[in-house]
């Protein structure tokens, strides 16, 4: 399997004949395999020239920056190696066809909402006092059969959004980490700045499995295209946010690996320090390389590889006679 | 319609990948058979010259080997277990090159078994070729892919995932 690179600190990526290297600014230098990196993910102050560009273009291995404030900036998205023109027109054709974009849009929301109901059932079992919310979540996810628009979708799967966010104070076991309600740009309070962070890592995740696959990430379904600006990725991440994403943010909480001491109050609100950053990542790198049995495919599959697998069942959707079903948990 | 060879040797294991191929929805290339089938072309009679590419036929030859004075066209094989659809490719190539006017004997080449094989087309051959063509030219005409069906071939396909998830 290839590895993903974190680079957390400042210094120059070059090109040394066939392969990465990395001079830190701190004097170590590092040699990167470039056959066995999938994607890079830039946190320091990295310079980067043509040379590299050109040469990560043709290994076809995608770059994500992230900013100080660990705010993703965007992504280094070399030309398309998996070009297919019936593919994109299928994509489009389907954003078109309002009632064939409405079906999968509400299998994403149906996605999330499932997915985000075995947590809270999960912990429920244990003692958590959650039976409320997931009784409200339910019945929300009755309504998503019956929206007719994108616009009331989206609205439903607020609501649910809202009841889910609302049992994390009873997941989470430490009393700096509580929060009324969702603030993004900027977050007002850690876990609003946890959140926003591990949903941004989703996303790029997301977006690099689309890389691989033959679909355009421009068109999303749920999340309106608009043509500039990634899309597909969101719509795919909202399936995998609370399965790899929140479960990470609960793990790392819960278990004291991460504490108020991580984060830094500054004018633009509420920031995880680099220490933070890469202890939050490490345990989310575990989530990702960790295997569960594929029921339909026989095989053991990280959890990485089922956003691939989401694709791939996308794409099978667009082109056959194939009910898409999300992704979801079994437990 | 002229039909590439890789889309040809895909049709006689698979419809469903030849369909796929057809339109560049091309296998995951993380794919590790992939790179042993590359790395063994790469490593072997790195001599001689290799991978041919004929543009207008889209077709790329493993090699031309000189033996006894004559020239072959030469297809690299990881084992004998897929020396039938090699020997069916290889005919393919050769029917290929006699369009242009080329004739030339083929042979089949085993590295990691050290064997070698020489074939040659033959007016049957030729008769056979032009069947499969038409079967495989309506099939990719068809605006449906063809259906899954499993066979021995699926659990090493590169599209196993995107054909089964």
């Amino acid at each position: 399997m290839k590895e993903t690179i974190y680079i957390f600190n400042s210094g120059r990526i070059q090109r040394k004949d066939n392969t990465l290297f990395f001079e830190s600014e701190d004097g170590t230098n590092k040699f990167l395999p470039v056959e066995n990196i999938k994607e890079i993910f830039v946190f320091g102050e990295v310079d980067f020239n043509k040379r590299i560009l050109e040469f990560l273009t043709t290994k076809e291995i995608i770059v994500h920056f992230f900013n100080f404030y660990d705010y993703y900036i965007g992504s280094f998205y070399p030309r398309e190696h998996y070009n297919s023109g019936y593919m994109i027109l299928k994509q489009a054709l389907a954003y078109e066809a309002i009632n064939k974009r409405l079906k999968i849009a509400r299998c994403f929301v149906e996605g999330a909402a499932k997915n985000s109901l075995k947590i809270l059932k999960y912990y429920n079992r244990r003692g958590q006092n959650l039976s409320s919310i997931i009784e409200e979540i339910e019945s929300y996810l009755q309504e998503i059969e019956c929206q007719e628009s994108i616009e009331t979708l989206m609205h439903v799967e607020g609501k649910i959004k809202q009841s889910y966010y609302g049992a994390f104070k009873n997941i989470i076991n430490n009393s700096d980490f509580t929060f009324e309600k969702r603030t993004k740009k900027p977050p007002k309070d850690y876990l609003n700045a946890l959140i926003s962070f591990s949903n941004s890592l989703i996303y790029t995740y997301c977006l690099s499995e689309i890389y691989q696959t033959h679909l355009d990430p421009r068109m999303g379904f749920l999340h309106a295209t608009n043509f500039r600006r990634f899309s597909l990725n969101l719509d795919i991440a909202e399936i995998f946010k609370p399965v790899i994403g929140d479960r990470t943010i609960f793990a790392v909480l819960n278990k004291g690996i991460i504490d108020s001491k991580d984060f830094d109050n500054n004018l633009n609100g509420i920031i995880l320090k680099p220490s933070g950053c890469r202890k939050f990542l490490e345990v989310l790198q575990e989530r990702l390389n960790q295997t569960i049995k594929h029921s339909t495919l026989k095989r053991e599959v990280s959890y990485r590889r089922l956003i691939r697998l989401e694709c791939y069942k996308i794409e099978k959707f667009l082109m056959e006679y194939y009910e898409y079903k999300p992704f979801v948990m079994d437990w | 319609m002229l039909i590439s060879p890789s889309i040809y040797n895909a049709f006689l294991i698979c419809q469903r990948q030849a369909w796929l191929m057809s339109r560049q929805m091309v296998a995951d290339q993380e794919f590790t058979y992939l790179d042993i089938g590359r790395l063994i072309s790469e490593e072997s009679f790195s001599r001689e010259r290799k991978e041919i590419y004929i543009p207008d036929l889209s077709a790329k030859i493993d090699m031309i080997t000189l033996k006894d004075g004559k020239y072959f066209v030469a297809e690299i094989k990881k084992s004998s277990a897929t020396m039938q659809s090699g020997i069916e490719q290889l005919k393919y190539y050769m029917y290929l090159l006699r369009l242009k006017g080329v004739e030339i004997k083929g042979m089949i080449k085993i590295p990691l078994e050290k064997k070698s094989l020489e074939i040659t087309l033959n007016s049957s051959d030729i008769d056979y070729i032009e069947k499969r063509i038409r079967e495989i030219i309506e099939v990719l005409n068809s605006e449906n892919s063809p259906l899954v069906k499993r066979i021995k071939y699926c659990s090493k396909c590169a599209h196993y995932e995107f054909c089964f998830v």
